[in-house]
């Protein structure tokens, strides 16, 4: 007894692990080198401690904290744990008073011991260390693992502490902390209670169907080892107004301030539903209210707005969920999970979690100052917005974010941006009033990284051109097929011929259609209508005559420069001057002076409605995109500039005119060799190009010819299309050279914005970067107002270079030229693209705004499918549509350019191993040509419809289809008919229902494609194809070898061994679990199976024998290793038995698992069983309990019974059977008889930890003498259910993480 | 010092059952007198601010006083026995 009248710690008495616990325990067990299960914080002591008061004090503390001297292991029933006295965290004092920094060496200490995972089985789980510092200076560390203890519990034993050193515990507080077993009581009363139950059908019910879980950051939400973590205290103002907020809304402030975060998390995820986590302390009220323990459980709280809702409405709604929800705030979020069937894979219950803890108070030790400092709280799958304080004296703002998905910049910037957010909604009125970008965001994304005033000269196009032909007269302005044009010559043909569009009346702001192929004379026609003051219209004669004289009836051209032989293309009445009538040389007029503000050219765009559009850009605004680009990227007179881009397609602008005012060479392509990847080459190789430009998808055509590898050039330009990443990393991987990204629309002058995307550029996408001189980049929300940098919004632009209109359609000119809000006085061009602002200033293009996809209510981008399909290596390009092609019937169609290697159903279980399911297209389609624009663009109009269509909605079409889809329905008792594409097994088939199925398709079409195919091909389509080819080798599902799950066939598989009844379906769980694993690579799963299935082949007459059999078939597969092996059972010992085998032959041998299987000195001792007994093995294999039916005695009996019933052995034919019988029995035997040899690797062991209460001597370690190293782990299931789909769940993963343990 | 009569007068089970009602929506009827008030929602802030209104008329309660059995029979059997003494 202590000082306070309490027990020390009772006689050892051992309990099972709470809920709370079990989950961490297991999680823990799975990540075995994981620390960030420890919790721990320090506290900051300024002051004359008294350190012998304060050591009492702690060690009083611990002795009543008892969760802190937990000890746990691996118990025949599931884990458990006691109270171990020797694990009592005593405190430590650690005198660092001598250290050069005594601070940064405490600050190191605690980093270590939290960076130390912790096994739960032998170490102890808390302490608590007391650094001095100096002679007034102390660190007080405290750590538990999450097993031990939650933060309130962390609470409770800091202040239990503090009041032991205060010696002044208030009246109300003189009891001591409550007993652990107060805890693990009220556990196992909810557990058993009815309360549970209820609570359970409560929460299934809210949540289903299941709704979207949007999260603010993409990528996968998977806890990491370390978390960002980051904090600030509001200030007292706005505590106070958010205090007063709440009130008025009648609702406790915790509730409105978790309801406004969530809103924040919603509109920062750009989402219109999401669900977050709200931590639940399950205190209060409860017996548990003062005992350290982990009780705390996760909430989920699903919420949807719109812009337009009311802000209180919206508050108040999500304060009643909360309180509805924390009346059934009990049940485990875990088994939630587990119930909704959210386990593995991407699939969440909830994004961010939202935790507020009013209750939080500073720690107070008499006659010091203290500052707390959180450490680490446990582990964080997303991001963890958390509020310290009671309000009215402080309130933290804490973050801990997952580092896979947020940078510490954006975890800096949440901590700035959620205060200004939640300032502004208390002046609300509706959700869509809330700016999402704080003050200081707004000014920095819509000045400070748009400033980008720079002095450009003044002069026109012309002036600049004349001073480059002045500049060098004799230099070489143009080449062209061998001709040679110098600046001098250039200028006097120019001169002459702007002479004669004068003598037309061809001035300012008139227009001179340019109607010529690529040549020296398009050069000379184009710098001649500039030189005579006006603007050049290009026209391609390839367009057909309807739009050619549409596009000439909206202009209005004074007349056309082109060849006479094609005048006739042209609409009748335009004056057309073929070259051959140029004058050769000026008559004595002058030219006239070009104003800036004149027209420079007018391009045609297609519009959205059908109508072309005219887009008339100025001298000023095409200057400033030359001369930007002239002095940022230092281009020298003598450099050589390749023309290839047609003139009505913007870029070809700059390549024009770029090279004439630097005083470079325009080497000019011929007319058709833009298209032509192979000829590029061999032009840029001979012609010595140093700079050029392709449009992305032309650039990987480009790369793909075999005369690109090794090329040297100085810059690469891209624009026109988005820059996958892949590409940037195949361009370096195959010349030298500079590449950068150039991004903007024909409205704003060829290009606004900038990346460079050189050989150590990693960004992922490829941003478009930074604006250009005098250019602003807006990306705005709906209202106009500027949005914070990851969130997806519209993109404007602004500045010098925006075009003057659409030549004579005010109306479209008014609909996409704005008046910029933020900047009196100046307009803003709304690009229709959607982009997002990286932290560093720099713009993401995520697609067009009016290519926004949904479907199925779910948004999709479709460029982060093709990010997907580009990380395939054996594709040369990858695109993705959304196609209807039947009205209503939306679906995602991918189009591929194959390499030598593609194999379409690899590729899907790439895309399907990176994406949720819903954005895995429905259809791939192989390409080798890509249909392109006039532009050189990818027509995504002209992409063929999928031909053989395979979308999920495709309805059978053969007749064996619809008959297969048919029986597939009738089987499995579905209320509709199945898709085509539609997968047995997604549909609720197991072994059972498959062999019911191979029955009826055998009875329809007197064939049998057998088990085996069933698991290789389990859709409607793929089966009927079997079927349909009537020379397919149908396999009984019996052989020796069968495929159980197609995988990455360049994985080295895993084989997996057959346990006592000698077949292995029933390892099919877990073959698809490896076979489509959510991340990394997937695996071929082969089974071995018992060649004595077949009739007259008796086993081998022991196991090594049998192993020896089952290593050379393993081999025939993998003839290389390394060969993965797997048995459950029976099949574990087989699969230590074939290790050795395969390592003594000297095959490398790769993972060795083997689920709840035990050597066989675990059963010689056991009575060899009696046939009967052995018969009843079957039943167990069957999926029945044997002991329900003792009376099945002999083989005809049970064999008679099995085919009674429905299970898949009963249905199998009588000499299988009998085959399964005789090697239940058979194998029985030869275990009993088997001597284990070491194996010189690895073994790793799953236990069934529910299992084996009566045989708790059936343990891993059993394993110790046969292997170099044992590996442990134990899952929370029955020795029968470890191959069935939720231990799969949990097994899958961690054998896939074992298997690549780079990918994972 | 307080002025407001209706939170002056001395607190009975039913005025009790009736606030307590209010703040989580519910009839005060459907509340059982053993019901756990955890059950019904009610978190440890709504009950925090309650107990706040009621030391106005000086109770002196705190909040740790209920934590550890939070049904109305409970809470009633504290309150009644402070407003005895007081």
């Amino acid at each position: 007894m202590n000082d306070f009248g309490k027990p020390a710690i009772p006689e050892t008495v051992v309990w099972p692990l709470t809920e709370a616990q079990s989950g961490l325990w297991y999680a823990q067990q799975l990540a075995p080198d994981n620390p960030s299960f420890n919790t721990a914080h320090a506290l900051w002591i300024d002051g004359p401690l008294d350190v012998a008061a304060f050591t009492e004090a702690a060690n009083q503390a611990a002795r009543e904290a008892q969760s802190l001297s937990l000890a746990m292991r691996q118990g025949p029933n599931g884990p458990e744990q006691w109270l171990d006295p020797a694990r009592t965290p005593w405190l430590e004092l650690v005198d660092l008073s001598r250290e050069h920094d005594p601070r940064a060496a405490a600050r190191a200490a605690m980093q270590r011991d939290m960076a130390t995972p912790l096994a739960p089985a032998s170490d102890p789980l808390a302490r608590q260390q007391l650094y001095i510092l100096g002679p007034q200076r102390f660190a007080w560390y405290q750590r538990a693992h999450h097993l031990t203890n939650d933060g309130y519990g962390m609470a409770l034993w800091t202040t239990r502490v503090c009041e032991y050193y205060a010696n002044e515990i208030p009246p109300t507080l003189q009891v001591p902390l409550d007993p652990l077993l107060v805890v693990i009581d009220e556990d196992q009363a909810y557990l058993h209670g009815e309360r549970r139950a209820q609570d359970g059908a409560f929460w299934r019910e809210a949540f289903t169907p299941m709704p979207e879980v949007a999260g603010m950051a993409a990528g996968r939400a998977v806890s990491t080892r370390h978390a960002h973590r980051q904090s600030a205290s509001l200030p007292p103002a706005q505590r106070t107004r958010l205090l007063a907020f709440a009130q008025q809304l009648g609702q406790p402030w915790p509730d409105v301030a978790t309801a406004l975060t969530a809103l924040y998390c919603l509109r920062m995820a750009g989402a219109a539903q999401t669900v977050v986590g709200v931590p639940y302390m399950n205190r209060l009220g409860r017996a548990s209210a003062r005992a350290t323990a982990t009780v705390m459980n996760v909430l989920p709280l699903a919420l949807a707005a719109g812009a337009d809702d009311a802000l209180h409405d919206f508050i108040q709604a999500l304060s009643a969920k909360q309180l509805r929800a924390r009346r059934h705030g009990r049940f485990r979020s875990e088994q939630l999970r587990r119930d909704l069937g959210l386990l593995g894979g991407q699939r969440r219950l909830h994004g961010a979690l939202i935790n507020v803890q009013p209750f939080y108070k500073p720690v107070v030790l008499p006659g010091v100052s203290t500052e707390l400092e959180i450490l680490g709280t446990g582990p964080v799958d997303d991001i963890t917005i958390g509020f310290r304080g009671d309000g009215s004296q402080m309130l933290d703002l804490e973050i801990e974010a997952n580092p896979d998905l947020y940078s510490a910049d954006s975890v800096a910037a949440h901590l700035a941006r959620l205060p200004a957010f939640l300032d502004a909604a208390l002046g609300a009125r509706t959700v869509g009033d809330i700016p999402l970008a704080s003050p200081a965001e707004a000014q920095r994304y819509l000045f400070e990284v748009n400033a980008t005033a720079h002095a450009v000269p003044a002069p026109p196009l012309t002036a600049l051109i004349e001073a480059g032909m002045a500049r060098d007269p004799q230099a070489i302005a143009l080449e062209f097929e061998g001709e040679q044009l110098s600046y001098a010559e250039l200028d006097v043909r120019t001169r002459a011929l702007a002479g004669a569009l004068r003598q037309r009346g061809v001035a300012a702001d008139a227009l001179v259609a340019v109607a010529l192929p690529r040549s020296l004379e398009l050069l000379i026609a184009l710098v001649a209508v500039l030189r005579a003051g006006g603007a050049y219209l290009p026209l391609d004669l390839a367009h057909p005559a309807e739009r050619l004289a549409r596009v000439v009836a909206l202009a209005g051209p004074r007349c056309a420069l082109v060849h006479a032989e094609d005048a006739a293309r042209l609409p009748d009445g335009l004056d057309c001057l073929p070259p051959e009538r140029w004058p050769a040389q000026a008559d004595a007029a002058p030219l006239p002076v070009v104003r800036p503000t004149q027209a420079a050219y007018v391009i045609y765009t297609s519009g959205s409605t059908g109508e072309p559009k005219g887009v008339m850009i100025e001298h000023r605004a095409i200057v400033n995109r030359l001369e930007w680009m002239r002095q940022h990227y230092g281009f020298a007179p003598g450099e050589r500039i390749l023309q290839k881009t047609p003139a009505t397609f913007d870029v070809s602008v700059w390549e024009f005119f770029l090279p004439l005012i630097t005083g470079c060479t325009l080497v000019i392509a011929p007319p058709e060799a833009h298209r032509d990847p192979a000829w590029l080459t061999s032009i840029l190789r001979d012609q010595r190009i140093g700079t050029c430009h392709f449009v992305p998808s032309m650039l990987s055509a480009f790369l793909a010819t075999p005369g690109a590898r090794g090329l040297q050039l100085q810059r690469v330009f891209c624009s026109g299309e988005e820059l996958p990443a892949p590409l940037r990393d195949r361009f370096h991987a195959t010349l030298s050279g500079e590449l950068h990204n150039l991004y903007g629309p024909t409205e704003a002058a060829v290009d606004v914005s900038y990346w460079p995307a050189g050989r150590d550029d990693h960004a992922h996408p490829v941003p478009i970067g930074f604006p250009v001189w005098n250019t602003w980049l807006y990306v705005l929300d709906e209202r106009m107002r500027p949005l914070p940098p990851g969130v997806a919004g519209d993109l404007y632009l602004g500045g010098v270079q925006l075009a003057r209109g659409y030549l004579g359609r005010d109306d479209l000119t008014a609909e996409r030229f704005l008046a910029d809000p933020h900047r009196p006085g100046e307009r803003i061009y709304k690009t229709g693209d959607l982009a997002r602002w990286r932290e560093d200033g720099a713009v993401i293009f995520l697609g067009r705004s009016d290519h926004q996809v949904k479907l199925r209510g779910l948004r999709i981008e479709l460029g982060e499918i093709e990010a997907a399909i580009a990380a395939y290596p054996h594709v040369v390009r990858g695109e993705v549509i959304v196609r209807e092609d039947r009205a209503g019937d939306k679906r995602l169609v991918a189009y591929v350019q194959p390499r030598a290697e593609y194999d379409a159903g690899q590729l899907r279980v790439h895309i399907a191993a990176k994406l949720p399911d819903y954005m895995v297209p429905s259809a791939i389609v192989e390409l080798e040509d890509w249909p392109v624009t006039a532009n050189g663009k990818l027509d995504r109009k002209a992409l063929p419809a999928p031909t053989q269509s395979v979308s999920a909605q495709r309805p059978p079409q053969t007749a064996t289809e619809q008959a297969l889809a048919r029986l597939y329905a009738e089987v499995l008792g579905l209320a509709a008919t199945p898709g085509a594409e539609a997968d047995f097994f997604d549909l609720g088939g197991d072994s059972l229902a498959a062999v019911d199925l191979m029955l009826r398709i055998q009875e329809h079409w007197q064939r049998n494609p057998g088990l085996g195919t069933l698991f290789a091909t389990p859709t409607v389509e793929a089966l009927a194809a079997v079927i349909d080819h009537s020379e397919a080798r149908f396999d009984s599902g019996l052989a020796p070898l069968i495929q159980l799950a197609a995988g990455d066939p360049v994985q080295p598989p895993l084989f997996v061994i057959h346990p006592a009844g000698g077949i292995a379906w029933g390892y099919r769980h877990l073959a698809q679990a490896l076979a489509r694993p959510a991340q990394g690579p997937s695996r071929s799963v082969f089974g071995l199976q018992s060649p004595a299935l077949a009739p007259g082949h008796p086993l081998p007459h022991d196991i090594d024998a049998l192993a020896e059999e089952y290593a050379r078939r393993a081999l025939e597969v993998r003839p290389h290793g390394p060969i993965h092996l797997l048995g459950w059972s029976v099949g574990g010992i087989i699969a230590q038995a074939m290790a050795v085998a395969l390592s003594r032959d000297g095959h490398e041998v790769g993972l060795v698992a083997m689920l709840d299987a035990y050597p066989s000195d675990a059963w010689r001792a056991e009575a060899e069983p009696t046939p009967a007994q052995a018969l009843r093995a079957l039943l167990a294999v069957a999926g029945i309990d044997p002991d329900a039916h003792l009376d099945l005695t002999t083989q005809e009996e049970v064999v008679a019974f099995l085919r009674q019933g429905d299970s898949a052995l009963g249905h199998l034919p009588v000499e299988a059977l009998e085959g399964v019988v005789r090697v239940v029995t058979d194998t029985n035997r030869l275990i009993r008889q088997h001597h284990h040899q070491r194996h010189a690797g690895s073994l790793l062991h799953v236990r069934a930890g529910l299992d084996h209460a009566d045989k708790p001597q059936l343990q891993a370690a059993l394993w110790q003498p046969y292997a170099q190293h044992l590996e442990t782990l134990e899952i929370p299931m029955l020795h029968a259910h470890m191959t069935g789909p939720e231990a799969s769940a949990l097994i899958a993963p961690m054998l896939l993480a074992k298997l690549s343990p780079g990918a994972a | 010092m307080n002025t407001n009569p209706a939170t002056s007068a001395a607190l009975t089970l039913d005025t009790m059952r009736a606030e307590i009602a209010r703040i989580i929506h519910e009839s005060p009827q459907d509340i059982g007198l053993d019901d756990n008030l955890m059950d019904w929602g009610l978190d440890s802030l709504r009950l925090l601010n309650l107990i706040t209104e009621w030391n106005r008329t000086g109770l002196q309660l705190d909040i740790s006083e209920l934590a550890g059995q939070l049904t109305l029979n409970a809470m009633w059997q504290v309150i009644s026995k402070r407003q005895a003494r007081t």
